[in-house]
């Protein structure tokens, strides 16, 4: 666990602890739980877990609505279970980031219900307080669905406190030295437990200016900057995360020169990889990465898939959006605010080579993966749930009452089980995919298997190949001497793929997966077909290496 | 029958050379031989039996004088077709030798391979003078001079499985090379072996064995180090362990009767001083050998399941998460996949040849243990450790004939 760009290579799982598995019989996943758990990630092959928040909450968010920095979830167990959690964790070989909230609080925080009492109180500028709601007006409302204003009047104060998410979770003044002071107080009583690092919820809205969107102020990076350096000063290999669902060269400035974040999403890669594969067209892709600047050598873009949100379109024309609502939303109640609010499976008609093709992507193109928890087995969706709740439901371990995830009452569970036909535990289910070798599960961790055998995927450069067939997504990864020509057929039908790959003829190269040599690259156009959804991963062997060997084959007997 | 001429004189000594096609260095063995002759079985009259398979018609069956007391006869088996060639030419060849070292009243028959570069006179002494003696032993095998991490297959595998089985400690338990005696070269061509699958693919494996079996005494004999000049690629090593373990486990079933109620192994003689691993530099790359590993551990689990007990199998699930560093297929572990491997062989859960193709993998994993272990230490922790792994095939035998039975 030595080296300090470890998440460049890292395949991440995100997950949430109430959903994964309950280890007291309450029908909420907890700690215990989840530790019990650990083998299964380990033996998946995931190398650090994103934990949505644990923290005391109301739970009006999910957890982003924190009430207390500093404890755990009654519901999820003690500081001890966690601790135990992290340090087996540890012991598997896997490191754990936390979400962690700094642009807000619950209105349930102490500190937000001793500011409303009195303007006196010293938590009172905690908070952004205005008499009217009229400033900063050139702020977007997120959250259009369920809030009209970012200004939320509060009878008890008498005033209009700021929030740029619910009104439940009133945005915290970072203009004031003590609440900066408290942010970094309470990351750091986290990293002393041992934690890897965090992914920082919605670091664009951390500050408000007049006159400006709100978003992505110089006194927001100089703050995050800071937390950087105070993290840098006392601990080894943790890393900061960002989330700032913003255009690529928007996020760019949160990675400063290598003195911010570590890691941030690339929001607007997800959408066109959907857009792509819908259109049977590499271009959504290709032009997305011509708008992807260089990041400092030592960050790294986070790609996922699906997540624990609605499948964001904020990044997307208003054109694209129309299209992708017409693929991929058949019932009004799968959209939720600029977004599609369903898992990965359902989204690609339960389409194994679907899912395959854009897993495959996540995997070769350039950041690090980020899994969410079930989209390894295909799991459903209910979008009968309200909010988000639909794509968070009780992991899907056995055929057994609950998928075995609790041994509670089936109604005591925090969220019902998925139980249809299709995507029901009884079809669906960790158990049954084990048994099976041809499973999701099994190719999945096989994909694992093959991104780990090189580090060109989590730190090589990109380039993309431009055969006519349109269809085609041909990319090259290099990284000291090592060359990996992935190919991608995002079409349903089978296509034909001349690539000019002459820059590295008399290379053989070797398909990954299956370590299969395929014929030497000439002077020609390499040709290769591909099935529909069809991908190959190459390695590019120099002619010198082409035989490779165990040293023991001359004279074995 | 063989394509040979019809009235030869009888000989002391029968030489077969075996070629597959036409080989430029039958002239350099011949010589070789003369020089044997010469220097060390002096006074006694010999034959080289120059026999190919797809030897021409007009060359089959010529006789050159090429000293005092010795000619080359050269000869082909009998129906061998003119493409013949590989394994299946050898065994054919093989008993054409000694069919024609028979009619040549042969008191010793020795066999070489006509593509070893590195045969010398003294290999002739030794493989003929112990069976031309008078109260020697019946079949002589050589021991090669080898470097530390040649002929890992044989010493993980071939060695410790028939010391085991049969309980004979043999060195290099394949008769690629060989000598005899005129007597044994009669108890061999009256076994139903030449027919069978089993010769085709395996002989070399049977002879010693067979020999053995037949209350025959054998011996091994100290030659030097053995280098071919390589006709053709490599074959992959995943088809050279289905071969060598098909033909094994073959043997296992013809003589089943030969090993059930063997307990321990008793020494071989050893006819001059055991070499010390030569210092031919090799390399290995364990690394390489894990990922092969690990590559069967993706590909081949449905196979492995049906052939691998569960425990077994599980064991090796468990190794496959363990890191490079800490990579060890243990004495133990090894020793019970051979044996599920030659279970299921047995019980034909599926096609012969992918069982032994597919115990590959783990052979990789098994080697890439014994080169971790002994990389960095002195020659003699690798015969410490081969030797152990013998021992653990003769204390984990009751669990194979506790399933046999």
């Amino acid at each position: 666990m030595s080296d300090p760009l470890w998440y460049k290579d890292a395949v991440f799982y995100e997950l949430h602890v109430r959903a994964f598995q309950d280890g007291n019989g309450d029908g909420i996943g907890d700690f215990p739980g989840l530790t019990s758990r650990l083998d299964y990630l380990k033996e998946l092959g995931v190398d650090c877990l994103w934990l949505l928040p644990f923290f005391p909450s109301p739970l009006r968010d999910d957890g982003y609505d924190v009430s207390d920095y500093r404890s755990i979830h009654p519901d999820y167990g003690t500081m001890a279970d966690f601790e135990c959690f992290l340090e087996s964790a540890h012991a598997h070989g896997i490191r754990v980031i936390a979400d962690f909230v700094m642009n807000h609080t619950s209105d349930q925080h102490p500190w937000f219900q001793a500011a409303r009492r009195s303007p006196d109180s010293p938590y009172r500028d905690y908070y952004v307080w205005n008499d009217t709601d009229e400033r900063y007006r050139d702020a977007r409302i997120i959250f259009t669905d369920t809030e009209a204003s970012n200004w939320t009047w509060d009878p008890m104060a008498k005033a209009y406190y700021w929030h740029r998410f619910f009104h439940h979770q009133p945005d915290l003044n970072l203009d004031n030295p003590t609440v900066r002071r408290e942010v970094l107080d309470a990351m750091q009583f986290w990293l002393d437990r041992g934690l890897d690092g965090f992914r920082c919820d919605a670091v664009p809205y951390l500050f408000e200016r007049d006159g400006t969107n709100c978003e992505g102020l110089p006194e927001a990076h100089a703050f995050l900057r800071e937390v950087r350096r105070q993290i840098d000063d006392h601990y080894e290999g943790r890393i900061l995360l960002a989330e700032a669902n913003q255009w690529p060269t928007e996020v760019r400035p949160y990675f400063g020169d290598g003195d911010e974040f570590h890691m941030a999403f690339h929001f607007p890669l997800m959408p066109r990889m959907f857009l792509a594969i819908r259109h049977a067209d590499r271009r959504p892709i290709t032009d997305i990465f011509r708008h992807t600047p260089d990041l400092p050598s030592t960050c790294q873009w986070c790609l996922f898939l699906r997540n624990h949100d609605e499948l964001t379109l904020e990044t997307v024309s208003e054109e694209e959006r129309r299209r992708l609502y017409h693929a991929y939303v058949p019932d009004p109640r799968m959209r939720l605010n600029v977004g599609i609010r369903r898992r990965l499976a359902p989204l690609l008609d339960n389409d194994r080579r679907k899912t395959e093709l854009l897993t495959s992507l996540l995997f070769t193109l350039p950041g690090s993966p980020i899994l969410y928890y079930g989209d390894e087995i295909g799991m459903g969706d209910n979008i009968y749930l309200g909010d988000r709740n639909g794509v968070r439901t009780p992991m899907q371990w056995t055929g057994d009452r609950n998928a075995d995830f609790s041994r509670a009452d089936t109604a005591r569970l925090y969220l019902p089980m998925i139980v249809d036909p299709v995507y029901g535990y009884q079809s669906i289910n960790v158990e049954a995919q084990l048994r099976t070798p041809s499973s999701m599960l099994n190719w999945m961790k096989r994909l694992i298997a093959a991104r780990k055998k090189t580090r060109v995927f989590g730190r090589g450069t990109l380039r993309f190949l431009r055969p006519a067939n349109e269809s085609i997504l041909a990319h090259v990864r290099e990284h000291e001497g090592e060359t990996i020509l992935a190919v991608h057929n995002l079409s349903g039908a089978a296509q034909p793929a001349e690539l000019d790959v002459r820059e590295w003829v008399d290379h053989t190269p070797i398909e990954l997966l299956g370590e299969t040599r395929f014929p030497a690259v000439r002077e020609r156009p390499y040709f290769v077909s591909l099935a529909p959804y069809g991908y190959y991963w190459f390695r590019l062997e120099p002619p010198a290496q082409s035989v490779a060997t165990y040293g023991i084959e001359g004279n074995p007997l | 029958m063989t394509t040979a001429p019809e009235q030869t004189d009888g000989v002391d000594i029968a030489i077969g050379v075996v070629t597959t096609g036409a080989s430029p260095s039958v002239p350099t063995v011949v010589k070789v031989v003369q020089e044997g002759m010469l220097t060390h079985l002096g006074g006694l009259t010999a034959a080289i039996i120059h026999m190919d398979p797809t030897m021409p018609d007009e060359q089959a069956g010529q006789v050159e004088p090429i000293a005092d007391g010795i000619r080359l006869i050269h000869a082909r088996p009998a129906g061998a077709m003119a493409t013949a060639s590989g394994l299946d030419g050898w065994s054919e060849s093989v008993r054409a030798v000694l069919g024609l070292s028979r009619r040549l009243h042969a008191r010793a028959v020795v066999l070489l391979n006509a593509d070893i570069t590195s045969m010398t006179p003294v290999w002739i002494r030794g493989l003929a003078a112990p069976v031309l003696k008078d109260g020697g032993c019946a079949f002589v095998l050589p021991i090669y001079e080898r470097g530390r991490y040649e002929g890992t297959l044989t010493q993980l595998f071939v060695a410790p499985l028939a010391r085991a089985l049969f309980g004979h400690q043999f060195w290099h338990p394949m008769a690629d090379e060989f000598g005899c005696t005129g007597e044994t070269a009669e108890f061999l061509l009256a076994q139903d072996i030449w027919t069978t699958d089993l010769a085709r693919q395996g002989l070399e494996f049977w002879l010693p064995i067979g020999v053995a079996g037949g209350a025959l005494t054998v011996a091994q004999s100290v030659l030097g180090p053995r280098v071919l000049n390589p006709t053709g690629p490599q074959p992959p090593l995943g088809s050279t362990v289905g071969r060598v373990a098909g033909a094994l486990f073959s043997i296992a079933e013809r003589h089943e009767a030969g090993w059930l109620d063997v307990r321990g192994s008793e020494p071989v003689a050893v006819l001059g001083a055991p070499p010390a691993p030569a210092k031919r530099s090799a390399s290995v790359d364990p690394k390489r050998m894990i990922e092969g590993f690990l590559q069967g551990v993706r590909d081949l689990l449905p196979i492995w399941e049906r052939i691998l007990s569960p425990e077994t199998l599980g064991d090796v699930l468990v190794l496959s998460e363990q890191a490079t560093g800490e990579f060890r297929l243990t004495d133990s572990l090894w020793t019970r996949i051979v044996y599920d491997f030659l279970l299921a062989y047995r019980a034909r859960v599926m096609y012969r040849s992918h069982i032994a193709q597919s115990l590959a993998p783990l052979y990789l994993g098994c080697a890439a243990s014994l080169v971790l272990e002994t990389r960095d230490r002195p020659d003699a922790a690798v015969a410490h450790a081969v030797e152990r792994m013998a021992r653990a095939f003769e204390a984990e035998k009751p669990y194979l004939v506790d399933r046999w039975r």
